[in-house]
């Protein structure tokens, strides 16, 4: 159970193993620094585009292991040593990432999240200011393809879920009622009237009224469907429905 | 039976110390003795759990009745969550650490922790902690009323003031306590074991310590990073918790529960080990299932990781991960039943005597088993929904943790304190302490389930006359005084037996572990001679199994023993002054903060470089 | 039974790598304060997963700009990460000497790392300082400038106590407090502390900033 070596002989040296293995992990530190610069060439770019975020987890994944394995020897340490690090490192893993999954806005890591596009930009985006509450960009590439199957299927999967769960408050048509939900047939939208803005106000909610956070008890899927469903509503203008709210869009 | 322990031929070790240990006050503030420390540990648990009771004693008095308008608002929120705190943090866990510091290096056959310095560090910082939190009633008038829970946002400036600044401050001290002395204790039992003992033969106390030190050691970062959010939101106006900047409310309850479902089994498993030592000394046979009661509790602190989720069923987190949380809930059932299946086999049919340490751990297991009954239907999110923070709950925890966890350690000091006083407690004292103990908590208790399911809330500090619940807080109050008087009781037999108390000898039990083969109290060094292990019951198998005779050797051995040192003390100070630099970084009380921060960081750094140059 | 008895205590001859001078047990044959790192960093995991933990649960949430992807930079991040890959291989360096009983060769190492890592924290304060005077971002601006300085600042803090560290390790070397072969292992110890916060940052550099250019 020891190291093996006897009283006054000195333990082998890894010095030369450490710069190697130095040189190596430089090099892999540059090669993650390019792959974001792969942007510049837009073929290489979006011809592995799926691979490079894997890519960049692979490499890292390595040189955790090679600093952890080598340079802290772990490797061909006991294996006490390995239970003591490697389990902690686990539940660490497996609890925040369970944590980070039940964050109430979707878990995006590595997702397009809410950076802001050119395309936001050029279509009016201004940068919201603190507090303000302005409508995160979103432009997923699946919410768009998604957007289009699900108009293909006239929204039908969204209004199914409307008639179960919202059409109690918002009228089967989506008028609206006295009291309890606003007209969604009309231009006008208290919280914003892009998809992105109808989901993110059909999960969540809203505070302070009827209108209760939809995510406990539908997946985003399901909250998507609804979202395309109406913002299909718009401009219809059934009888009867509710005044216009909020700003015309 | 009479015990055959006869160490005399033993030869007293040659002893080296690098500074001689100081006398009198001196000497407790300077040790690095675990000995002392644990004493320092069980006796700060034991003043704080004076505390805790008065304030729960106070609490029931405002509920006692309906209307009543006594101790109202912050007042009574401030009392309730000073009891929670005070409780878990600064009474059960002081205790737990108490017996583990005392404990764990006598059953493994060891002179001292693997770190003394680092342990009296754990200590000082631990008092500093317990004192911090408190100090808000000195410097506010007022205690921190956000319940012990501490959600935020309610614990953010927006809707607390200055005290829970004293929280989160006392809180970060008592995490780094806990965490430094885990990894400590994980070192001690796993490295410092006398020679033959396998983790086999790792008493069944000493295992379930090594599980709750793993649990601390792992489970105190998140509190502490919640903890850190918390003070940066409340003091550098970060926006962490704040939901108009898009915060969300369960950061905290993930945080806070990765921390507090793991710390649950912290306080529990210390009280299960004890009675595990326990059962096989009064029933005079080995402990039934000893390997199965050994990973069943390490099971149970291995599923205390995954369960978190079951204290937020209520917070919507949607349906997926309620039913996840509810399966593993279920699981930590079947390890809690073999435990309690075991006890009962080591009980079956035996020939059992009833001192009170015994009594006091055969009502652990029946009253252990009401609480994690009532525990089970919280599994259930259905049934939880309705159960949430209604007085249901209180009944839960409390059958738990006084049924479960404060009865395991009334038994603990019963069977331990002749080691480490050397005089027996009064065993008439100690029987009137157990019935009126047993009898008050039930009454106390009981009628809380009733209440709940009556539905009565928690954290409410009065109702209203026509609710229904006049007679079961009535009785639930009067409960409250058996249990007070049950405890004076305690203290006074604790107190006086040190006077006139019988004198114990090495082994007034006629126990099993390594502990009761030197004298009581045992000498600085433990053990003249280290002793070697040759079974799971090294003392019974000396005594009464020939050939398994525990071997004395014939030369004295030269042993050196760490010296006392006041850098412990000095670093914790420094970190104090760190934490009391941020609590008062914008000024509040009058005192500079940044310069107390900088200040405690050289501090830190100047002793540490002292604590490192000085000969151990 | 006193046969095994006695293989028991010579079994027990421990291969102490110097963990202080007391007089213990030791049953695993393991230095007490190499066991006591690795039950740290176990315990540093968690603390770091709930940093990095909270920076996730929050991504993406921020009512405001400015963004991650408006903010960060690659070429300053780059060079300091590069620096902090470096310094482990330094520290590895440092620790291969002192087993070897090389202790001045071991200090220079060690000074090399500790310059290194300083060089790290100086990169981190000119960073904070210009994301806080360039791009607006403070503390309090977002949730993504609360978790990004929270997070950072902590690693940040560790390289600082890592850096006092090394220099207070090479202050004991010159002054010949740390016997060369038999307390190598507080070297070793120190090491692995430094690996752990260059892990550390390996996983911040490639979670935080790099994922965030794919996008």
């Amino acid at each position: 159970m020891s190291h093996g070596h006897e009283v006054g002989t000195l333990p082998h040296s890894h010095k030369k193993q450490y710069i190697i293995l130095g040189i190596v992990l430089s090099i892999v530190t540059f090669i993650e620094l390019g792959i974001p610069l792969m942007k510049g060439s837009p073929e290489i770019w979006t011809a592995a585009k799926e691979l490079w975020a894997p890519l960049l987890i692979v490499l890292s994944i390595f040189k955790f292991g090679a600093v952890v394995g080598d340079f802290m020897h772990l490797r061909s340490d006991f294996t006490l040593y390995k239970i003591l690090f490697i389990s902690p490192l686990f539940l660490a893993m497996f609890s925040f990432f369970a944590i980070g999954s039940l964050s109430v806005v979707h878990f995006q890591p590595f997702g397009k999240g809410y950076a802001i596009t050119a395309q936001d930009l050029s279509d009016g985006y201004v940068p919201p200011t603190v507090g303000g509450g302005a409508e995160p960009p979103w432009a997923d590439d699946k919410f768009e393809a998604a957007f289009v199957d699900a108009q293909k299927g006239g929204f039908a999967k969204g209004k199914e879920t409307f008639t179960t769960s919202c059409a109690n408050c918002h009228r089967a048509d989506g008028g609206g009622m006295p009291g309890l939900g606003v007209n969604l047939t009309d231009v006008c939208y208290k919280h914003g009237g892009k998809i992105a803005a109808l989901y993110t106000t059909i999960s969540k909610g809203v505070s302070g009224t009827a209108m209760p956070a939809w995510q406990t008890s539908m997946d985003s899927e399901k909250l998507r469907q609804v979202a395309y469903y109406v913002h299909s509503l718009k401009g219809l203008n059934v009888a009867g429905g509710r005044d216009c709210e909020g700003p015309k869009e | 039976m009479a015990s055959i322990l006869d160490f005399a031929a033993a030869q007293k070790p040659i002893y080296h110390q690098e500074r001689p240990s100081k006398t009198g006050l001196l000497d407790w503030l300077t040790t690095v003795d675990h000995k002392k420390i644990g004493i320092l540990y069980g006796g700060a648990g034991l003043f704080w759990l004076m505390v805790g009771g008065l304030e729960a004693l106070l609490f029931r008095i405002q509920l006692a009745k309906p209307d009543q308008h006594i101790f109202i608002g912050d007042t009574y929120n401030g009392l309730v969550t000073m009891h929670a705190t005070t409780m878990v943090f600064l009474a059960v866990m002081p205790m737990i650490a108490g017996f583990s510091n005392y404990f764990v290096p006598l059953m493994i056959g060891a002179r001292d922790v693997a770190f003394p310095r680092m342990n009296a560090f754990s200590w000082w910082t631990f008092f500093a902690g317990s004192l911090t939190i408190n100090a808000s009633l000195l410097f506010c008038g007022a205690f921190p009323a956000a319940g012990w829970t501490g959600y935020a946002p309610l614990t953010t400036s927006e809707f607390s003031g200055m005290p829970i600044d004293f929280w989160w401050a006392g809180l970060t001290l008592l995490a780094v306590s806990s965490m430094v002395a885990g990894v400590n204790f994980v070192v001690t039992i796993l490295n410092l074991r006398a020679p033959g003992m396998t983790l086999m033969r790792v008493p069944v106390l000493a295992w379930m310590m090594l599980v709750i030190q793993f649990l601390l050691a792992f489970s105190f970062p998140p509190i502490t990073v919640g903890l850190i959010l918390l003070a940066f939101d409340r003091t550098f106006g970060t926006v962490f918790y704040s939901t108009n900047m898009g915060g969300d409310p369960h950061l905290w309850q993930h945080l806070f529960w990765l921390f507090g479902h793991p710390e649950v089994y912290v306080l529990i498993l210390p009280s299960m080990g004890i009675v595990s030592e326990i059962l096989p000394v009064f029933t005079r046979r080995p402990l039934f299932g000893h390997h199965a009661v050994i990973f069943s509790g390490v099971f149970i602190g291995f599923v205390g990781f995954g369960v978190w989720g079951h204290h937020m069923f209520t917070a919507g987190m949607g349906p997926i991960a309620d039913a996840a949380f509810a399966s593993t809930t279920a699981i930590v059932a079947i390890p809690t039943g073999v435990k309690i299946f075991n006890w009962l086999g080591t009980l079956w049919n035996s020939k059992m005597t009833f001192p009170t340490a015994m009594l006091f751990a055969i009502s652990f297991i029946p009253m252990f088993t009401i609480g994690g009954l009532s525990g089970m239907m919280h599994a259930s999110p259905p049934l939880d929904l309705q159960q949430h923070d209604t007085y249901f709950v209180v009944a839960h925890f409390h059958y738990v943790l006084v049924g479960g966890a404060l009865q395991g350690l009334f038994a603990g000091f019963y069977f331990y304190i002749p080691k480490i006083s050397g005089k027996m407690l009064d065993e008439t004292l100690g029987k009137i302490h157990f019935w009126v103990f047993l009898v008050g908590f039930n009454v106390t208790f009981f009628p809380m389930h009733l209440l709940g399911n009556h539905g009565m809330p928690r954290r409410i500090y009065t109702y209203p006359a026509d609710a229904g619940w006049n007679t079961e807080n009535l009785i639930a109050t009067g409960g409250v005084f058996l249990m007070t008087a049950a405890t004076l009781v305690f203290v006074y037999n604790l107190l006086t037996s040190l006077k006139n108390g019988k004198d114990a000898g090495s082994d007034p039990w006629d126990a099993n572990t390594l502990e009761w083969m030197t004298t009581s109290p045992p000498p600085v060094h433990n053990f003249d001679f280290t002793p070697i292990v040759l079974s799971e019951r090294p003392l019974w198998d000396h005594k009464y199994t020939p050939g398994f005779e525990i071997p004395v050797p014939e030369k004295a051995e030269e042993i050196h023993m760490p010296s006392p040192s006041w850098k412990p003390m000095w670093v914790s100070a420094s970190a104090g002054v760190i934490i009391v630099g941020l609590l008062t970084f914008n000024g509040v009380l009058g005192i500079p903060g940044w310069p107390l921060c900088i200040v405690g960081a050289v501090g830190v750094i100047l002793s540490v470089y002292a604590w490192v140059s000085e000969p151990v | 039974m006193s046969a095994h008895a006695e293989n028991l205590i010579h079994d027990d001859a421990p291969g102490h790598e110097g963990h202080g001078a007391l007089s213990e047990n030791n049953f695993l044959g393991l230095p007490n304060i190499k066991l006591a790192m690795w039950a740290f960093l176990g315990s540093e995991c968690m603390f770091f997963g709930s940093l990095i933990g909270t920076y996730f649960f929050y991504h993406g949430n921020s009512l405001g700009g400015p963004l991650p992807k408006d903010v960060f930079s690659i070429g300053i991040t780059s060079i300091s990460t590069f620096l902090l890959l470096m310094s482990s291989v330094t520290m590895a360096l440092g620790v291969d000497a002192m087993k070897q009983q090389k202790p001045l060769t071991a200090r220079t190492f060690i000074l090399l790392t500790a310059a290194l890592g300083a060089t790290f924290v100086g990169f981190q304060v000119f960073e904070f300082h210009e994301f806080y005077t360039e791009k607006h971002l403070a503390l309090s601006t977002s949730l993504f400038g609360s978790t990004f300085y929270t997070m950072t600042g902590f690693h940040g803090t560790h390289v600082t106590v890592g850096v006092i560290w090394l220099v207070i390790m090479s202050i004991l070397i010159t002054k010949k407090k740390l016997v060369p072969g038999k307390e190598a292992v507080n070297v070793e110890v120190m090491g692995l502390y430094w690996h752990f916060v260059d892990i550390v940052w390996i996983v911040i550099f490639t979670f935080v900033y790099l994922l965030e250019f794919l996008k």
